[in-house]
């Protein structure tokens, strides 16, 4: 709920003036059934028609007057809860974007999307209609009483009787329905789950010929969905008319008890009216209420989850630029002051500050490097090696060796539970974020493509990249071949997420993506798996000409290492081998096993 | 609709409460109930709806009559109580409390009746509209499994999963409460005209003085409305898009430092929804305080001539108050009508889209029952002239001429789009060739009902799709009889148990498709285990082990060998050493077949396959001079 209020309160102004517009109008609501019961007591009765214009105009000016607070709450509220929700989806999105992967990795993409758009929806309807109607029906409902109390008190008695019916019956509902339309909501996600799969799934679906099954699943799923609807729409239809029903009984009563009265001549037929209307009034006040309770329960949960995303852990920035630096020492801050120490090593010969400063390749080193994803089993253990400048680093290593770790750690999407990442002798954990991974490239195993041109694919990365960049990168990625194909070329549209290219071919933009941005340090993820061979040596020769970049290529496949300058053999997270093809060829008995599982063959076909 | 706002009529319930209460999407409506489009053809929609129904007629029609009957108590509520407050005006301070007796008894038990009705229509239709909806979901899902793979390439799922989950909400909530409410709306409507014309249409004529006002009013604004509503929608569906696509690559948007840039377009439509969700909600919620003056204005007017003919002496007090009730009810249904129109017209649209997915044609089976899934067994599979393209000018398989006996291995090998995937979807009949047949022991495959087609076949594709569901339950899959036992021996022989049993919980460890928790080698090892649990007489392999490391790869390529005795295997690779076995290896490009034979003969005949394995091996005939270093 602070969440709520915190986002509400740099819009207090608009906020209030919706309240106390809307208490405007709420004000006239109530005034009017009184100048109505004039109206009919006095004028029609007498047949007073001046008296009845009179009324009737200041009827009408009310109603004038409540138009006016009415619209302005609308405008108010409106313009309230659209920045209160865009805010908090701004500030949410920026949250999510800085999240740290460990934290990221405990939410699944879907939840996160959903708490981006539904929830948040939530609460910003919730806003407009709490501005709207939490002010309106506490005042309505006191305004009525108050009114039918002044008519005529004696009625209090009746009034006490409704009221008591009321709150039963909303305390009911409350009870017995907000579980209910949880468990709808849940049935509800069971359903979109299944449909979900099956979508995704449809090939594999097919292919074991599963609709069968596939659709008892859904049934299931669907059976439950209608059950606990239905169950929820039988408890409502029960209960409205049981409402509206005791507000007639007690209105039939007021009628038989106002006749005694009348006769006594304590009340007109118009003040009856009058009474009645505004027991009308009190029962919608009071439906409003317990649909704010049940909305508030929802938002609630919805705030919550928002709440939760919020309190997930941020990256860690890093060392401040320089500029940053400078306006904090002009600032009068020193970050020095915040204990922090300057970089080790030199920073001129970095080239880490600024950011614009030229290419230059970087030089990487592990020291006794442990890490372990949450509470799992260590997956890097005692890791140690080291990189020059401009050089070729090999990864070798079976599935689930640990070799996609140790790119997520240069990356700084985790951070290692021991021992040292430095580079150029810098420990990465001073490098700004920003810097880092703008200097570094990375191609993932499963690339990821985002909708759009093949063009604005391949420069996304990088900000005014021209069109001799464009073409340079997707030479060496060898994009250009399949691109002269396309009679778009390179603003052919890639559809959903590339959904019209092969695999291989995704591979090769996200490769030319990663290129384009002449990177310090590229990291290649077993980045060719899907590129059929000789495409995969003629762009294995492009790389190879590349100067002022530093490569690390994870591979399970001995031919694409061979000629790094190092190799390093890892093996359930740990080293257990080091050094170039050669040296280990001739003394690591784990590289010569991989080295015979992947020759074996050729030998056997040796003169060919 | 909007919050309730009812200062008049008696008794009449507000549907707001019932539709507020709606679970699965923001309550208080408009931020999505804006009117999107309308319906293109809506009568034969209706229709199509109305199809649903199936045994549920007899219980609507009841409905119908109870909504006549709700509504006709609510329409003579005023009068009586017009009635009643001429027995106290009558006698000037007199009151005929005998007469007063039997009218109050009269209110109860239209009230009585009333209620009961309201009641029992809210009851059945929840029944009767849940039934429709249950089974225009279940047809719909169905029909979605009987579609062709081709559909699914096509088609967004974003839009597949809004047109399941959206539409369909809103054909439940047309049903449950729309047409009722537009059918008891329209019988206030003509009652309380006809209760004010029968009471005095001199009155009635006063009273509907203000009604082109408010048409022209609402009218005005609704068609803003509307507009202002697809425009917002518009805009979030953007924006959705956007937060969809940054989150689910969210390592590539930082790996890349693209966080300004992703934010930067956030910014901006997120600005555009705000700007037309304020216009939108201002628009939508001004029409309740204008309906309100309108009603005051009509009120007054009734009342200067009520009074001026109880003046006369032509009319008494109480009618003039029944009057002034029936002013109020005539006056809301109206508007309400005017929204329930634009929501039903919304909920068509809906339903529209929904029938136009149970217009897609599905897959051809023209061998009658699907089910009938005698087991097949397959000596011989034979393509003859296959052609193929996706788009007509462009093939992407020509001339497809290969046969594979059982006991024997294919190998299709090619580079990248050369149009091996799309031979092993036309083998699993995703689509059909454009021209040639495709031949199981001399049966042309068309003449197979799919579903038998495909039990033989065990394939791997080459995108390795997993449930949110166990690593078990995901192998299970293949053979869904099949024993805890079974499975983990599926398992070993994939190779997929060493690192299954290193997960958290084992066999039980929970996997999702999107989360990123084991690694793309670990889901084909799970893939692989899943086919080969299958036990199928063709085992297709699509790239099943192109992430997996070389070591694991031999041990699954000898157990693969194992179990090629009874069977026919077809295995599509790029790395040429798992294909070298083969008894036949067809070379793949450009949708033609330009070389075929064995590993050796291929070698020998130094053609396109010989090029390719010296492009690939260039570097290991390096290799194999320093592996002699080593023995």
């Amino acid at each position: 709920m602070r969440l709520l209020f915190r986002s509400l309160s740099p819009y207090w102004i608009p906020a209030l003036g919706a309240v106390l517009l809307m208490t405007g109008e709420v004000v006239a609501d109530v005034y009017q059934p009184l100048l109505m019961s004039r109206i009919v007591d006095v004028g029609i009765r007498t047949g007073d028609l001046p008296f009845i214009l009179s009324s009737g105009f200041r009827m009408v000016l009310i109603a004038f007057l409540g138009l006016i607070g009415g619209v302005g709450c609308t405008i108010l509220s409106s313009y309230t809860s659209q920045s209160v929700g865009a805010d908090l989806r701004e500030r949410l999105f920026t949250h999510v974007l800085s999240l740290s992967f460990p934290s990221l990795d405990t939410t699944s993409p879907p939840t996160l999307i959903t708490r981006l758009t539904n929830d948040v929806i939530q609460v910003q309807t919730f806003v407009l209609m709490m501005l709207r109607m939490m002010v309106r029906a506490p005042l309505l409902l006191l305004g009525g009483t108050v009114m039918i109390l002044r008519l005529n008190p004696s009625l209090t008695p009746f009034l006490i009787a409704f009221y008591a019916t009321l709150f039963l019956g909303m305390g009911f509902l409350i009870r017995k329905g907000l579980p209910l339309f949880n468990l709808v909501q849940k049935k509800l996600d069971g359903v979109n789950q299944v449909v979900r799969e099956n979508l995704a799934g449809i090939r594999l679906i097919k292919a074991f010929v599963r609709g069968e099954y596939e659709m008892g699943r859904f049934r299931a799923a669907n059976r439950e969905l209608k059950d606990s609807t239905v169950r929820v729409s039988r408890l409502m239809s029960g209960t409205l008319p049981l409402l509206f029903l005791s507000m007639n009984l007690c209105m039939i009563a007021i009628l038989w008890f106002g006749a005694h009265q009348i006769q006594g001549g304590t009340l007109q037929a118009g003040k009856l009216i009058a009474i009645v209307t505004y027991l009308t009034q009190i029962l919608h006040s009071m439906m409003m209420v317990a649909f704010l309770i049940v909305t508030l329960a929802r938002v609630k949960s919805s705030i919550g989850r928002i709440d939760e995303v919020f309190a997930l852990e941020r990256e860690a920035e890093g060392e401040p630029t320089r500029e940053e630096r400078q306006s904090m020492q002009e600032r009068g801050e020193h970050p020095q002051a915040r204990g922090e120490k300057p970089p080790e090593g030199n920073p001129q010969k970095l080239g880490l500050w600024p950011i614009s400063s030229p290419q230059e390749p970087w030089s990487v080193e592990f020291q006794k490097v442990r890490f372990r994803y949450r509470k799992g089993e260590p997956v890097l253990e005692d890791l140690s090696f080291r990189v020059e400048e401009g050089k070729t680093l090999g990864v070798l290593g079976s599935t689930g060796a640990g070799k996609s770790t140790i790119l997520a750690l240069l990356l700084r999407f985790y951070e290692p539970e021991e021992g040292r990442i430095l580079i150029n002798g810098v420990p990465i954990h001073r490098i700004p974020l920003t810097v880092l991974r703008r200097r570094i490239a990375w191609v993932t195993q499963n690339p990821f493509l985002f909708s759009g041109t093949l063009r604005e694919n391949i420069l996304w990365g990088v900000e005014g990249a021209t069109e001799e960049d464009l073409q340079w990168a997707s030479r060496i990625a060898q994009v250009e071949e399949f691109v002269q194909r396309f009679p778009e070329g390179y603003d052919v549209l890639i559809g959903q997420r590339g959904a019209t290219l092969s695999g291989g071919q995704k591979q090769r933009i996200s490769l030319a993506r990663a290129l384009l941005k002449k990177p310090s340090l590229l990291l290649l993820d077993d980045a060719t798996s899907a590129v059929d061979l000789a495409t995969e040596a003629s762009i294995q020769e492009g790389l190879r000409s590349l100067t002022g970049t530093t490569v690390i290529v994870v591979t399970q496949r001995i031919s694409s290492v061979v000629f790094a300058d190092s190799i390093l053999v890892l093996e359930k997270g740990r080293a257990v081998g080091w050094g170039t093809h050669r040296e280990l060829l001739r003394r690591n008995p784990i590289y010569q096993d991989i080295f015979r599982s992947q020759m074996e063959e050729e030998l056997q076909n040796g003169g060919t | 609709m909007g919050e309730p706002k009812g200062e008049s009529g008696f008794g009449r319930p507000s549907h707001a409460m019932g539709m507020a209460f709606r679970p699965g999407r923001a309550p208080g409506g408009p931020v999505y109930l804006g009117p999107k489009e309308k319906p293109r053809n809506t009568r034969r929609t209706l229709g199509r709806m109305v199809e649903f129904l199936s045994g549920g007629w007899i219980a609507l029609l009841f409905v119908f009559v109870l909504v006549f009957i709700a509504s006709l108590s609510n329409l003579l509520g005023p009068y009586w109580i017009g009635r009643v407050v001429d027995t106290f005006v009558g006698g000037s301070g007199k009151v005929d409390f005998v007469a007063l007796k039997t009218l109050l008894i009269q209110l109860l038990a239209l009230y009585i009746v009333g209620g009961v009705c309201t009641f029992l229509q809210y009851y059945l239709m929840a029944g009767i509209s849940q039934d429709v909806v249950y089974r225009i979901r279940e047809r719909l899902f169905q029909h979605l499994q009987n579609l062709p793979v081709a559909f699914f390439d096509r088609r967004s799922h974003g839009d597949l999963m809004s047109r399941m989950t959206n539409d369909i909400e809103n054909i439940n909530m047309t049903l449950s409460q729309g047409i009722l409410q537009v059918f008891s709306s329209f019988i206030t409507l003509t009652g309380a005209f006809l209760m004010m014309v029968f009471l005095s249409p001199l009155l009635t004529l006063l009273t509907l003085m203000v009604i082109p006002l408010g048409f022209l009013v609402t009218t005005l604004l609704s068609h803003n409305t509307r507009q202002a509503f697809s425009l917002q929608q518009k805009a979030l569906g953007n924006l959705n898009g956007l937060i969809e696509e940054s989150i689910t690559g969210i390592w590539i948007v930082k790996a890349f430092t693209g966080e300004r840039k992703v934010s930067d377009r956030f910014a901006r439509i997120n600005r555009e929804l705000r700007k037309q969700g304020i216009w939108a909600q201002i628009l939508a919620g001004t029409v309740p305080p204008l309906m309100n003056l309108m009603n005051n204005l009509s009120f007054l007017s009734t009342a200067v001539g009520g009074g001026w003919l109880v003046l006369r002496g032509s009319l008494s007090v109480g009618i003039v108050a029944s009057f002034l009730q029936y002013s109020r009810q005539f006056m809301r249904p109206l508007n309400e009508l005017a929204n329930q129109v634009n929501l039903l017209q919304a909920a068509l649209a809906g339903a529209e889209r929904v029938f136009e997915i149970l217009d897609e044609s599905p897959e051809v089976d023209k061998n009658g029952d699907s089910k009938d899934g005698s087991p097949l067994e397959v000596n011989r599979i034979e393509f003859v002239d296959v052609h193929f393209s996706y788009l007509p000018e462009v093939p992407v398989l020509r001339d497809l001429d290969f046969e594979a006996c059982r006991g024997k291995t294919i190998a299709i090998v090619g580079p990248t789009g050369a149009g091996k995937t799309t031979l092993v979807s036309l083998l699993a009949r995703f689509y059909e060739p454009s021209r040639g047949r495709i031949l199981f022991d001399e049966r042309d495959i068309r003449g197979i009902p799919t579903a038998v087609v495909r039990s033989a076949l065990g394939i791997v594709l080459q995108d390795t799709y997993l449930f949110s569901s166990t690593v078990r339950e995901n192998i299970r899959y293949g053979r869904l009889d099949a024993t805890d036992e079974e499975v983990l021996e599926a398992a070993r022989l994939a190779e997929a148990d060493p690192f299954i049993r290193r997960l958290p919980k084992g066999y039980d460890t929970l996997l999702t498709d999107e989360g990123l928790n084991i690694s793309q080698g670990e889901r084909q090892l799970i893939s692989l285990a899943r086919a080969l649990l299958a036990n199928p007489p063709i085992l297709v392999l699509d790239e099943a082990t192109s992430n997996v490391d070389t070591r694991t790869e031999l041990h699954i390529q000898r157990a693969l060998g194992r179990l090629r005795k009874g069977r026919i295997s077809i295995v599509i690779a790029h790395r040429l050493s798992t294909i070298r076995d083969a008894d036949v290896i067809l070379l793949l490009q450009e949708g033609r077949i330009v070389e075929r034979g064995t590993h050796r003969s291929l070698l020998e005949a130094k053609g396109a396959y010989h090029a390719l394995y010296h492009a690939q091996f260039r570097r290991q005939a390096e290799l194999r001079s320093s592996h002699n270093l080593v023995e």
